[in-house]
């Protein structure tokens, strides 16, 4: 076949699908739909702590060291421990670890004492307040099961505990942990 | 002379052929056409009736908050809470509809919309919907009806795409009284001297964009 009718052929069948689809056209399968939409934001809470001298800007992410220079005197320091999350604490975790002494013995021990419902008088080395023992540098970490509202702080006292033997500059290095079992419980709201 | 132009001719009756099918086809389409708008002289008799009124349905999904509903954004979530908010659906247009759905559209931390892998796999935000055949008490959350978990828990990354709260038939005027929970789970982290972990789930935030939708009920022919 010549490519003239093969043209002719194809012309045809083109009018015939166009005229097949001008009458013959099946309804399209559609449906309504309707929506309704809303949107919420969410934020996830924060539990932390951190220990900083007296009246200082919380720093995250460094402990407090405590320089000590003892000259055969039992003197005391003063810091304090920040909540710096969103929840309340029912509790923190303490560490309190010596340096070695600079002439290379065993610092004396150090004891970190809380003064609870108020704040040591640095002055007067007073507590208005409960006085409880946290930790000691001669213990590992300790739990303890002071509460500290959102923002708000815990002050301690640094204090050595037994008889500096040598005199010789040493540090203390108070860390303090949060985890999430040392806040509010959780809770279900209604609203 | 007459040798000469033979083969003209030929292929003249050539071109004729090949367009005859066409020429058919054109006179069969006017045919047809023209026998629908063709005027033939005739008796015409017409027969008026009542005019008839059509109206379509409408479809219309609302939403209405019990309580605070979805106005107030969670806030100091901790792992372990559930924050229950309530609404009300109503299919408030005049069709039945079916197949009610929800979708999640989550953006800001992946931590709350994404679950985390092994060991710490359950770590995003989930959501629960439960239907109350009465109304919820949004304060106390107690439905003093019966009640059904529409949407077991889950996390909101897999509700990008629409999930069924309601598969059947949803009557013109239904209202599905709803619960919509949010829950972070539990899990544990410990913070050391206020340093957040690497992969923290703390002080994350997302938007939860609800999209809830219904289509039409199956169309149907009536005979009356």
């Amino acid at each position: 076949m010549s490519s003239r009718p093969r043209l002719a052929l194809r012309i045809t069948a083109v009018l015939a699908g166009l005229l097949a689809a001008a009458l013959g056209t099946a309804p399209a399968s559609a449906a309504i739909d309707a929506r309704i939409a809303q949107s919420a934001p969410a934020q996830s809470a924060t539990w932390s702590a951190v220990p900083g001298p007296v009246g200082a800007t919380p720093i995250a992410g460094q402990p407090h060291v405590i320089n000590w220079n003892l000259s055969g005197i039992l003197v005391a320091q003063y810091f304090q421990v920040t909540n710096t999350g969103s929840l309340d604490l029912t509790g923190q975790t303490y560490s309190a670890v010596n340096s070695k002494a600079t002439n290379g013995n065993a610092p004396p021990a150090i004891g970190l004492d809380a003064c609870i419902g108020a704040t040591w008088n640095t002055v007067l080395g007073t507590c208005a307040g409960t006085v409880v023992r946290i930790v000691a540098t001669t213990q590992s970490a300790i739990a303890s099961t002071t509460a500290i509202r959102a923002g708000g702080s815990l002050s301690l006292r640094a204090m050595p505990i037994t008889l500096p033997n040598f005199p010789q500059p040493y540090t203390t290095t108070v860390s303090v942990s949060v985890s999430l079992s040392q806040t509010r419980t959780a809770t279900i709201t209604n609203t | 002379m007459t040798a000469h132009h033979a083969p003209h001719h030929t292929e003249n009756r050539r071109r004729r052929a090949a367009w005859r099918p066409v020429a058919v086809a054109a006179v069969g389409a006017a045919l047809v056409v023209g026998t629908g708008f063709g005027v033939w002289a005739s008796l015409n008799a017409t027969a008026t009736g009542t005019a008839e009124t059509v109206s379509s349905g409408t479809l219309k999904l609302t939403l209405a908050a019990n309580g605070v509903g979805f106005s107030q954004g969670i806030t100091n979530v901790a792992p372990g809470d559930i924050v229950n908010r309530y609404v009300d659906l109503a299919n408030s247009g005049t069709l039945d509809a079916q197949s009610l759905t929800v979708q999640v559209g989550a953006t800001g931390s992946g931590a709350l919309i994404t679950d985390g892998v092994a060991p710490a796999t359950t770590k995003a935000l989930r959501v629960t919907i439960t239907s109350c055949t009465t109304n919820w008490a949004p304060t106390t959350g107690i439905c003093s009806g019966t009640t059904s978990i529409v949407l077991a828990a889950t996390p909101v990354s897999g509700l990008s795409t629409a999930a069924s709260l309601i598969a059947g038939a949803i009557p013109a005027g239904t209202v599905a009284h709803l619960q919509v929970s949010t829950q972070l789970p539990d899990q544990t982290e410990t913070t050391v001297n206020g340093n957040l972990p690497a992969t923290t789930i703390q002080g994350q935030s997302a938007v939860l964009a609800y999209t809830f939708g219904e289509v039409q009920r199956t169309s149907t022919t009536t005979n009356s």
